[in-house]
Order: structure tokens, then C-alpha cells, then sequence
């Protein structure tokens, strides 16, 4: 309450005796005592704040180079992938039955007629082999063939150009007959 | 402050008259910030109150990459875990014509060597007016697509690039292609792949993330990152033996071919489980190129097409005599060379006198009239019983929606004249599987399996489980019913006198079997329209039966019947199914049941 009793002093209280009015002075400043030192204390948050700056920044690259090389990784990975399965379709391509059975001919291979088994364990031979001809291979046939409607509908087709073949000719075997009527019979009018 | 007083020290004169121009530039400066000012506020309330969600979409559109995980379709896989289908990653080649146009004809040549496509088209579309997207190929291996079109950018071609397009592969081309059908480029269009679409597709799954751009599309770390990862769809693992299923088809290609016939098919089925082991129809199609055959041709008509079965029809019939106890296979026939039932008569496939029969020789000789007067002995609705127990007049239940259930007559329309002729497989039809399991129910001691074409289980798109797992077991007739029946069937093969398909005995093995022969109904006139349809079904061994083999081919041109179109096909057929399965010869003596008396 200092700064009140300060205006108050000269007027207000006129019992008091002016001796006894303090003056305002200034605080004297503190006694230099023993502080800490500053400039660790600095450095130590500068370094705290630089080093968490960087130590973000280094991390942020990192974690976007691994990102470029999670990528890169991963566009490799497709690739591979892509190719494992192009040659997986090569694969199950040659196993078609179709080119299997196509090999085994060109090497002259037939399926057996009759086979033996031959049962280990019990040291007998079941069955009776027979030599294996080629009645029991059925034909290969490279792709689907004609089904029987197209069949149907080719032969009607011939059928019909053939009879229309035919009764041109025999127009025009007609045509020419009555031609050389005519003209046997003009010249025989000419005689006439 | 310094400079004001300095310019004030400098030149004193000057500071009253530039009084004035002081305060209009501050009024003129005041009234640039305000404009200035103004014109941030208004940008303000446009992004912030009349417009906010597209500014802040474009701003997240700039670096957002939204991707779809594609879910791979389940294979469709043999018994042996063969592929019959396959997914693997495809990619669609596409062209900005905006882009290619002035060098269309380069890239299309170039486009027309690397890709096969056709030029002419290609050409027509690079140059196509108004448009910036256009499709140059579709279902490439992705490989390939990629290294063409990077390639076309090397040589300084721009605007074409790739998308996604998954391929479906069908490595055996027309092996079990009538089953499995195929995925078209709008999806799944026929067969099991349309039947079974749910179980195999699975779904796809989406990734949003933060990138570092569009193009490159390189994650940035901390960003936003959104993940559903794709579920892929199941396998679909068959009964079938993609092996045997092959020389199935050709086996049975070859019979049709040489006997001039219309049609066939022929199933092969493991007696004592019910699994459908080969399916095959002819002709069929090549799967990796659907758009070669028909549309009529790119199902199952061993499912789809019933027919009247004929003679093969009178295993089962007698199979229930044999059940009830009415006869033994030595029953005593004395059978005319005609019979009057309705208002019709009843021949036989050959003309004879009175004729002396065993009903094992009813059999073996495929007599309808001998058949007709055994089946008397059944009580009214008892025959009707027996088929429908065998399974007749209703769908088999292998998952596929196209079957046709067939036609059994019901109990209210059946009528005596009609059960004359079921007797001998005429009045009713069926189609080939469910002919297949009843035959397969006398081999298999008389108790029917339902087949199935699914190991396992699984749910098909209308919600039915099907598979091994689900199929039922049920008694039609007496073990003692179904071994005898067998062996009369066996006399079918290897009765010198009266067996009429020596052309089905299977080398080294006993085998059973019966033939038919049925007039065709035309769809068109609804009635017989002298065409046949001959087939043979059987099973081996006969004492110790392992597979059930049935084979109908339609309408063959050379006049054949049952025993000499058909009954080759079965032997063959049987033969190497035998084989393949390392089946020993069961070592007993053939049947010798006498046939006459």
C-alpha cells in the first residue's frame, strides 16, 4: 500500500508530524550473489532446439527416402510378380493335355490297349498286358471343329449352289437345244 | 522519423506545401489496404462460407492418390489341383486420340506388330474425333503391355497408356470348358464361373493416401493413409480328372465324327463316392476364344438336353421287379413278336416269333416286349416310386443352374399305356447325369450317391450348397436286387448268343453295361422324327464296381444303335479309367446266367 499512502502524506493526515513522512526511495538493487551462469543454460536450449530441429529434419529425409525406396521396392516387387506369373501361365500352357498328347505322338507314343499292375507287396502280377496299338489313342485334334449346326447349314448351302448349278445348265442346255432347233428349222423354212 | 527530419533540416521550404500530398497519400493508401483488404475478405467469405467442400476437395485432390487393390478371382482347380481357370494380373492398353492422332499410322503399325491387334481398327481408333480414351486391347499379360507401351514412349508415341484388367486364363483351351465356361470381359458369362461368381470373386479393397504427386505416386510418410485391404476369392476345386476328362472329349469326338453324328456326351463317375470324374459334351468350345463357336454350344448339354433314354431305361425297371421280388433273373419269358398295350402295339428292335426268354435274356437281348410283360407284375404307382427314388424327374443338384430336371410324369397323369413304355425308356426323359447316377445306383449295392462336381463344398450364386460333402446317400433296392441286375447287365456284353454289345467288353476285366436306342423327339413337331439317340451305359468291374460310364450320342448318320456307336466308346472309356486308377481285374469268373430256356 505504498503508492497509496503516498499521495495521502501531505494533506490527509495532519495529526501526524511531518518527521515522520518517509520518502519514496528506489529499492537498491540486489547484491550480486551467487547465479548460475547464463551462457550454459543458452547453449543448452539452443543445442536442445537445433538438435531437435535437425534431428526432425533428419528423420522426416529418411523416412521419405524409405518411402522412395518402399516404392521403388514395391514397383519391383510388381514386376517380379508379373513376370513369376507370365511364366506360371507358360507353364500350365505347356501342361495342356492337347500339346502333351501332341508331343507324345510326333515321339510315337500310343495309349496301351491293356496294362498289367504289378503288385510288390504281394510279389503278384494282376491283369494281363497286351502290346499297346493305336486303337485305344483317340485322334488329336488341334482346335475345336466345325460343330454340327455350321456343318448342317455348309452342306445345305452346297447342296443348294449345286442344284442351282444344275438347273442353269439345264437352262442353258435348253436354251441351246431350242437355238439349234431354230436353226435347223430356218434353214429347212428357207428351203421351204 | 530520421529521414522526416532530416528531409525537415534539408529543405524547411518544402514541408508546407507537401502537407497536403502527405494526407491524400495517406488517405489514398489507406483507401488501397482498405481495397486490398476488401478483396481478401470477400476471397474469404467465397472459400471459407459459399463454397468450402470443392476448394478443399481440389486442394486434397492434388496430392490424394485413391488406388483399388483388385481381390484375385479363385482358380478353378482339377482333383489333382490341376488349373482349369486362373487369374493373373492383366492390363487394358489405351490411347488419348487427342494425343496420338498425328501419329496415328506409326503407332498403329507399331501397335499392330507388337500387340497383334488389327491395324485398320487401331488406325480408326487413334484418329478418332472428339474422344480421349479408346480401347486398343483388353486382358494383355500385363508384361507385355507394360514393356509396349513404354516402348511406344521411348520412340516418342504419346498418349497411350495402361489400366488395370485382370486376365482369366483357361490353360486347356476346350478340356472341361463346357463346365467351366468363362469370364468374358464384363465378367463371368457361362458355366461354373457364372454359377459359382460369388465364391470366386472376393473384393476388391481400396487405398487412399497422401502422395507426393499424382504421377510418380510416391507415399508421403505422416500423411493421411487409408487402407482396406482386398479379400480374395476361393478356389473352386472339381471332382474332375483333367487327364481323363481330356481323353474323355476326345474319345467321344472321335465316335461322333466317325459314326456322322450330331452330338454326344459321356460322363465317367466313381461308383462308390458319386464323383463326377470327366463330364464331357461334343462339340464343345474352346474357352480361350468363346466367340469361335456357337452360343449354343458354350454350355453343358449333358445337363441341359433330356432326351427319352431307351433300353438303358430297362436296368432300372427291372431293378425294382427284382427289389419287390416279383421275378429272378430265370424267370421264364415266352415273348411274342408283338404286344398290344393301349391302343397301340408294342415290337421289338428285330422281328421274331415267339421268342424264349430268362428275363436275363430279356436284357441282354434289349427286349421292350419281354421288359413290358415282367414290369406287369408291378402294382400301380410302385414303378413311378422306383424312378423317382433312382432319381428321375428331378434336377441332379450339381450347382449349375442350367440343368433341366427332365420329365417324369406325374402320379396324377400316369396311365398304363405310359408305364408300357417308361418300361423300355420311352414317354420319359432325362439327361445324361441323372442317367448316370441311377445306373451308378446299381453298382454301388443299390444305394444311390447324388453326384457331385465340387470336392468339398461350396455355395453357389442362387445360395445352394453343393458338393461330396453334401451329397446323400439313400436305398432304392436291395443289394441282392442290384448284383443280380449286375450280372444280367453283364450278359449285355459276353453273352455269345443273345448279348448284344460284344463291342463294350473291356479287355481283362468283367464289366456290365446295357445299351439303348431311342427314337428323338423334334422340338419342333413334337413328335418322333426318326432320328436316334444311342447310348451305352455300365459299369467295371462287375462284381467289384469301381466306375460308372455312360455315353449318349445323338442322331449318328451311319445307322448304328447302342451296342456298335456307343458301346466302343464305353470300352475305351472304361479301359483307361481302370488303368489310370490302377484297378486290378477282380480274378472271378464271368457271369453265365442263362439267357433262354
Amino acid at each position: 500500500m505504498s503508492i497509496a499512502a503516498a499521495p495521502q502524506a501531505p494533506g490527509r493526515s495532519p495529526d501526524r508530524a511531518p518527521e515522520t513522512q518517509t520518502r519514496l526511495t528506489a529499492v537498491p538493487a540486489p547484491l550480486p550473489g551467487p547465479t548460475a551462469p547464463r551462457l550454459p543454460f543458452v547453449v543448452l536450449v539452443s543445442m536442445l532446439l537445433v538438435g531437435g530441429v535437425v534431428g526432425l529434419l533428419v528423420f522426416n529425409t529418411s523416412m521419405q527416402q524409405s518411402a522412395f525406396q518402399e516404392q521403388k521396392l514395391q514397383e519391383q516387387a510388381t514386376t517380379l510378380a508379373a513376370r513369376e506369373q507370365a511364366l506360371d501361365g507358360e507353364l500350365k500352357t505347356m501342361e495342356d493335355p492337347h500339346k502333351i498328347a501332341a508331343k507324345a505322338k510326333e515321339l510315337g507314343m500310343v495309349v496301351p490297349q491293356n496294362a498289367a499292375m504289378l503288385r510288390v507287396p504281394a510279389a503278384k502280377v494282376e491283369g494281363e498286358a497286351a502290346p499297346a496299338d493305336r486303337s485305344a489313342t483317340p485322334p488329336l485334334h488341334p482346335k475345336v471343329a466345325k460343330p454340327y449346326s455350321v456343318l448342317v447349314a455348309e452342306q445345305k448351302a452346297a447342296e443348294l449352289a449345286e442344284k442351282k448349278k444344275a438347273q442353269e445348265a439345264r437352262a442353258q442346255e435348253m436354251a441351246e437345244k431350242q437355238e439349234a432347233e431354230e436353226q435347223q428349222r430356218t434353214p429347212s423354212g428357207e428351203a421351204r | 522519423m530520421a529521414q522526416r527530419s532530416v528531409r525537415r533540416t534539408r529543405r524547411p521550404a518544402q514541408k508546407e506545401r507537401s502537407r497536403g500530398p502527405v494526407h491524400i497519400r495517406l488517405r489514398v493508401g489507406f483507401i488501397l489496404v482498405a481495397m486490398v483488404l476488401s478483396v481478401f475478405g470477400g476471397r474469404l467469405v467465397q472459400l471459407q462460407g459459399i463454397d468450402p467442400h470443392s476448394y478443399a476437395a481440389m486442394a486434397a485432390a492434388e496430392n490424394v492418390v485413391d488406388v483399388v487393390l483388385p481381390a484375385e478371382r479363385g482358380e478353378i482347380l482339377d482333383r489333382d489341383g490341376e488349373a482349369l481357370a486362373d487369374s493373373s494380373d492383366g492390363l487394358m492398353v489405351l490411347a488419348d486420340p487427342k494425343q496420338t492422332k498425328k501419329d496415328a499410322p506409326a503407332i498403329a503399325a507399331f501397335l499392330a506388330k507388337e500387340l497383334g491387334v488389327d491395324y485398320a481398327s487401331a488406325l480408326a481408333k487413334l484418329r478418332k474425333d472428339g474422344s480421349r480414351f479408346q480401347y486398343i486391347d483388353r486382358q494383355v499379360v500385363a508384361t507385355k503391355a507394360t514393356d509396349v507401351v513404354e516402348r511406344a514412349k521411348a520412340k516418342g508415341y504419346q498418349g497411350l497408356w495402361t489400366s488395370r484388367d485382370p486376365l482369366r486364363n483357361y490353360p486347356n483351351g476346350d478340356v472341361a470348358a463346357n463346365l467351366v465356361g468363362w469370364v468374358g470381359n464384363d465378367g463371368p458369362l457361362a458355366g461354373l464361373e457364372a454359377a459359382f461368381d460369388k465364391h470366386l470373386a472376393g473384393k476388391d479393397g481400396r487405398a487412399e493416401y497422401d502422395a507426393t504427386s499424382q504421377v510418380s505416386g510416391t507415399r508421403m510418410p505422416l500423411g493421411t493413409n487409408n487402407r482396406v485391404d482386398p479379400v480374395d476369392g476361393h478356389d473352386l476345386t472339381l471332382t474332375i480328372d483333367r487327364d481323363l476328362q481330356y481323353y474323355v472329349q476326345q474319345t467321344l469326338m472321335d465316335a461322333v465324327q466317325k459314326s456322322r453324328a450330331e452330338s454326344g456326351m459321356a460322363v465317367v463317375m466313381d461308383t462308390r463316392t458319386g464323383e463326377i470324374l470327366s463330364l464331357a459334351d461334343y462339340p464343345t468350345f474352346d474357352a480361350r476364344d468363346p466367340a469361335a463357336s456357337p452360343k449354343t454350344l458354350r454350355g453343358s448339354a449333358a445337363l441341359s438336353n433330356v432326351y427319352e433314354p431307351g433300353s438303358v431305361q430297362k436296368v432300372l425297371t427291372v431293378a425294382g421287379l427284382l427289389d419287390q421280388g416279383l421275378v429272378s433273373p430265370s424267370t421264364r419269358l415266352k415273348v411274342p413278336g408283338s404286344y398290344r398295350s393301349g391302343d397301340a402295339d408294342i415290337h421289338d428292335w428285330y422281328e421274331h416269333g415267339t421268342e424264349r426268354f430268362t428275363l436275363a435274356g430279356v436284357i441282354a437281348k434289349s427286349s421292350n416286349i419281354g421288359t413290358v410283360m415282367a414290369a406287369d407284375k408291378y402294382e400301380d404307382g410302385q414303378l413311378r416310386d422306383y424312378l423317382s427314388a433312382f432319381g428321375q424327374g428331378r434336377r441332379t443338384g450339381l450347382g449349375l443352374d442350367t440343368e433341366s430336371a427332365g420329365l417324369l410324369a406325374s402320379p396324377e397323369s400316369w396311365n398304363p399305356a405310359d408305364e408300357d413304355r417308361i418300361d423300355f425308356g420311352q414317354s420319359i426323359s432325362v439327361n445324361a447325369v441323372q442317367m448316370t447316377a441311377a445306373l451308378n445306383t446299381i453298382a454301388n449295392g443299390g444305394v444311390r450317391i447324388d453326384p457331385s462336381l465340387i470336392a468339398g463344398s461350396a455355395t453357389n450364386n442362387s445360395g445352394a450348397e453343393v458338393g461330396t460333402d453334401t451329397a446323400q446317400r439313400t436305398r432304392v433296392v436291395s443289394e441282392e436286387a442290384a448284383s443280380q441286375t449286375a450280372e444280367m447287365m453283364e450278359r449285355v456284353i459276353n453273352d455269345p448268343v443273345n448279348g448284344v454289345a460284344p463291342q463294350a467288353a473291356v479287355d481283362g476285366y468283367r464289366a456290365s453295361g446295357k445299351t439303348g436306342t431311342a427314337q428323338r423327339v423334334n422340338s419342333e413337331c413334337k413328335c418322333y422324327d426318326g432320328t436316334t439317340t444311342v447310348s451305352f451305359g455300365g459299369f467295371a468291374p462287375t462284381d467289384d464296381p469301381r466306375f460308372t460310364v455312360y455315353v449318349a450320342i445323338h442322331n449318328p448318320g451311319n445307322g448304328g444303335g447302342g451296342g456298335t456307336v456307343t458301346g466302343p466308346v464305353f470300352s475305351q472309356i472304361m479301359s483307361f479309367a481302370l488303368r489310370r486308377y490302377g484297378v486290378p481285374p477282380t480274378g472271378t469268373e464271368p457271369s453265365k446266367m442263362p439267357t433262354g430256356w
